[in-house]
């Protein structure tokens, strides 16, 4: 074709216009043909990141059952989940907390009721360092000390180096290396209910560094002796040291699958959920409905289970709500 | 071919008029077609940038209430939910709480005096009965102004309007007690962090701060409204709160601004004024019905002092420069100073255009100059293919390997970049000892071959060296030295590990544009020099070099907008910590990645949204001030061409 249009210049140029046309026709077309299929059988979950993996799991099972169904994820935050279902660009919305007052009255304002907010599990968030870390319990207070620029809970002194963290022996070889303190950024659900839990609504300080997942941060503290970061049980591995959790006149509480009972006094376990756009007396949509049908079979709460959370009928609370289905 | 004037009339009969027809009006369809596409492309450019202006534009101006009729009022949440949970006892008028969990606290006014009770959770259900909480003890006849329990219900603060209050430790017995200005009536700030004292005609900001580890109330700012204030109410999300004065008028505030954001002229008197939601403001007369206005929340949200002035946030210790927006929970102040993300977006582009400025301006002389034009037609190629690099996968790479090894690598890097440029010096003045009889041309065409053997020594000289200086000078560490000497923290994601990414990236940009301001040159007149007698690098440094100049700022220029655009390597890379002090070490947070971070979260038409969109506006200014430099600075060089030819 190409030499051709070398040789005989007019001849080519005369389809020009109309391949041209014919390309955008059919450009056209591809873009519409997805649109009118996303209109019937796409079920849409956005938000925590937290929970990405586990939906990501439970929507392969349920796409073998349900070929007729497509089912997209995007896990940025929980934060993301209330403005996509006020939107409407979200069936479910997923989150690693609830919505505050401020979602819920965003979300009020655009739709003119409440969402349906189902409790999926347990979660529970742990404070980890490097593997040859000395520490092997932490309290809320040096917590606060080490990533808070506001020490609401403490009013101590910021901590910057290993040297001044309270159960690191002055001889040890971490004593004088900087203490570096990870967190998640601001659209995790994480970051907020770390900020509310563990540093009494307070700031974080400027330094902390922000990373974008569980699985980054485990990765970095393992790599840096002198990290120090949270993470959510499920993502810790041998390569990081969990912290128990110190609390004034009680045994350090140390946290894991087998004392899941103990949760309800550790002040970094949360609820996970999701939310549904639709009111909580009305039946949301049949798709909706059939994935939280899914969602509560055997399986795929051992799947919850797999991927790190408590789910919640095995929980002191009522089991999962079907939403009204 | 050439063409001769017999030809023309042959051509004339050859093509049918029909057809000449035809491909004219094709001619005219396809060029329409052009013209219009080129125009759609103007158009989206433009209409970016106005939809850019537009959305940050409200952020700067003041707001404009809309009165609603009664149809118009939203529907709160406070109609659809009950504002005071089951467990907090009903006949109490003023009555406060606070949950977590597994405890919930309530502190009331009675008519006896103060009464609170506490819950605590053992199991799946909830204590009917309350446990007494301390109360601390006050002088009998005190007006209680306000009440508040600390969010990790350790704390309770009761003020009296005499200005004395009264803090107890809900754990233990532990109280203190302390003073603040008389005052009229008192409000928390939703997020429990601040405290508004309203006087007769002027108002006190006062932060809670933890001292010596129990909370206190510090006096921050006190403001004069010159009418007296009637009423105060805070807005739920706590960033705005709403006056009403004797004027009679209604007047919006920014949580810390120093005058009305806004200023609504009533025809009565107002007595009480309140939010219905985070937008809405509503008052009530002594005989008028309530009547409702919606205030634009983004609409002067923000002040310019804000953006990028020093401010003390509440509970800070002082004033700083902070990028914190809220998250999750209201109540907490949003913090949107712009002084960190301009710094961290400058400091990393201005660190890897440092850094590849050496490798990709040397590769670039090289290549545009000195090297044969066959084998840079193969060089130049392979050069500018590291741009078809995902900067994703760089930054990923860079993320798992680099970054866990930056610190023991640091003198390593350092002592390679110092000893390959004065190593190849030092070689180039030994070649000048070796015979000329000796560099025949089967010896030359090995010789790209022995230089890079002759790099790679360098560099593993370099890193032995480094290792050498590190162990010998450093003690060992480098970075463990920088803090024990300097108090400099080495973190692991640095502004340093951003440049070295972002220069590797940058680097096909930098060197593409200066090779071919170089290559611009006519060839004519180097040669024109060289035949004059000068050496090569005589007649580059005098000739070449200055008529390229030109071309190889803009290209320096161009790599640095780059680098300033650049999201994918800051986000993974720099820590994404809004340090403001510029440290070499330190993470950065730069306004690329933060747009990318928080976008999804903010809501469409908040004050958070808005200021992203004018960081937005600022990145833009930025890399277009950048390129249109860079362009005067490129139609230099053609002026300069054009006066050489």
């Amino acid at each position: 074709m190409a030499d051709r249009c070398q040789h005989k210049a007019t001849e080519c140029w005369e389809q020009t216009p109309w391949k041209l046309l014919g390309y955008w026709l059919c450009l056209c077309l591809w873009a519409w043909i997805p649109t009118v299929e996303a209109k019937q059988n796409t079920l849409i979950i956005t938000g925590s990141d937290t929970l990405g993996g586990v939906v990501t799991a439970w929507t392969r099972a349920f796409q073998a059952s349900n070929p007729d169904v497509a089912v997209e994820i995007q896990a940025a935050g929980s934060a993301a989940a209330p403005t996509a279902l006020a939107e409407g660009t979200a069936n479910i919305g997923m989150m690693s907390r609830a919505m505050s007052d401020g979602e819920l009255a965003r979300f009020v304002a655009r739709r003119g009721h409440l969402p349906t907010a189902i409790a999926l599990g347990r979660d529970a968030l742990v404070i980890i360092v490097a593997k040859d870390n000395p520490l092997s319990a932490i309290d809320r207070s040096t917590v606060d000390r080490i990533w808070s620029s506001t020490r609401y809970c403490s009013g101590g002194a910021a901590i910057d180096n290993w040297g001044q963290v309270p159960g690191v022996a002055s001889a040890d070889r971490l004593t004088r290396v900087p203490v570096e303190p990870v967190g998640r950024t601001s659209i995790s659900g994480s970051y907020g209910f770390f900020k509310e839990r563990a540093l009494c609504d307070g700031d974080l300080a400027p330094h902390v560094a922000q990373l974008q997942g569980f699985a980054a941060i485990v990765d970095l503290v393992a790599s840096n002796p002198g990290a120090i970061g949270y993470a959510g049980l499920g993502f810790v591995d041998d390569r990081v040291k969990a912290l128990a959790w110190l609390q004034p006149s009680q045994p350090p509480m140390a946290v894991s699958y087998a004392t899941a009972d103990a949760w309800e006094r550790y002040p970094l376990a949360r609820t996970v959920m999701f939310y549904l756009a639709t009111p909580p007396d009305v039946a949301p949509g049949p798709l909706e409905c059939r994935f939280l049908a899914f969602i509560q079979e055997p399986q795929a709460q051992q799947t919850l289970r797999d991927h790190g959370f408590i789910p919640m009928a095995n929980t002191n609370n009522s089991g999962v709500t079907t939403g009204g289905c | 071919m050439a063409s001769f004037p017999w030809q023309t009339p042959t051509i004339a009969v050859l093509l049918p008029v029909a057809a000449d027809r035809r491909r004219h009006r094709i001619d005219v369809a396809a060029t329409l077609s052009v013209r219009v596409a080129s125009f759609l492309v103007m158009a989206a450019i433009v209409g970016m940038l106005l939809q850019l202006v537009l959305s940050a534009l409200p952020l700067l101006q003041s707001p404009q209430p809309q009165s609603l009729s009664a149809t118009s009022i939203p529907i709160a949440l406070s109609d659809l939910k009950p504002a005071r949970p089951d467990w907090v006892p009903r006949q109490f008028d003023r009555v406060t709480w606070e949950s977590t969990e597994h405890e919930r606290v309530w502190v009331a006014v009675g008519s006896d005096g103060l009464t609170g009770g506490r819950l605590l959770r053992r199991d799946v259900n909830w204590p009917t009965q309350s446990e007494a909480l301390p109360i601390p003890v006050m002088p009998s006849g005190t007006r209680i102004s306000a009440l508040h329990i600390s969010g990790t219900l350790d704390w309770l603060i009761v003020l009296a309007d005499t200005g004395d209050y009264w803090v107890q430790s809900l754990r233990n017995d532990d109280h203190e007690k302390g003073t603040v200005p008389t005052h009229v009536g008192a409000v928390w700030s939703p997020g429990g962090r601040s405290l508004i004292l309203q006087q007769d005609v002027s108002f006190h900001v006062l932060h809670k701060v933890m001292a010596h580890g129990y909370p206190v109330l510090r006096p921050m700012t006190a403001i004069d409204v010159s009418n007296r204030i009637l009423g105060l109410a805070i807005s739920p999300d706590g960033d705005r709160m709403v006056l009403a004065t004797d004027q009679p008028a209604l007047q919006v505030w920014l949580r810390n601004g120093r005058k009305p954001s806004v200023s609504i002229p009533l025809a009565t008197q107002a007595i009480q004024v309140g939010w219905l939601d985070d937008d809405t403001i509503y008052a009530t007369g002594t005989d008028t019905p309530r009547r409702y206005w919606y205030v634009d929340p983004s609409a002067g949200g923000v002040s310019t002092r804000d953006l990028f002035a020093r401010q003390w946030y509440e509970g800070y210790l002082e004033s700083t420069w902070t990028w914190q927006p809220k998250a999750a929970k209201e109540g907490y102040q949003a913090k949107y100073s712009l002084i960190p993300l301009l710094m961290g977006t400058l400091i990393s582009a201005f660190l890897a255009t440092l850094m590849a400025l050496p490798v990709a301006i040397g590769a670039a002389i090289f290549t545009g100059f000195f090297m044969s034009p066959k084998l840079r037609s193969r060089i130049k190629p392979a050069i500018e293919l590291i741009a078809a690099f995902p900067t994703v996968v760089i930054g990923a790479v860079l993320a798992v390997w680099l970054a866990p090894r930056f610190d023991t690598l640091l003198l390593e890097i350092l002592g390679a970049i110092v000893m390959v440029p004065t190593g190849v010096l030092l070689l180039s003045l030994l070649w000048q000892l070796h015979p000329v009889a000796h560099r025949t041309k089967r010896y030359l065409s090995q010789l790209p071959l022995l230089l890079l053997l002759a790099l790679l020594c360098l560099v593993t000289l370099g890193v032995a060296l480094g290792q050498q200086v590190e162990s010998a000078v450093f003690d060992g560490s480098f970075a463990r030295w920088l803090y024990l000497e300097y108090g400099i923290p080495v973190r692991q994601r640095n502004a340093v590990l951003v440049a070295v990414a972002l220069g590797f990236a940058i680097i096909p940009t930098l060197f593409s544009l200066a090779e071919d301001a170089i290559n611009a040159v006519p060839r004519s007149v180097a040669a024109g020099s060289l035949a004059l007698g000068a050496t090569h690098w005589q007649s580059f440094r005098d000739i070449v070099l200055p008529m390229a100049f030109p071309g190889i700022v803009a290209a320096i220029m161009l790599g640095f907008g780059r680098a300033c655009g650049e999201t994918m390597i800051l986000l993974l890379l720099s820590g994404n910590a809004p340090l403001s002090e510029g440290a070499l070490f330190e993470g950065v947070r730069s306004i690329a990645a933060t747009l990318a971070m928080e976008l999804p979260e903010a809501s469409v038409a908040s004050a958070h949204y808005r200021v992203l969109f004018l960081a937005a506006l600022l990145l833009f200014a930025i890399t277009f001030v950048f390129n249109t430099a860079a362009q005067l600075f490129k139609r230099r060089l053609r002026a300069l061409e054009a006066s050489v030819l």
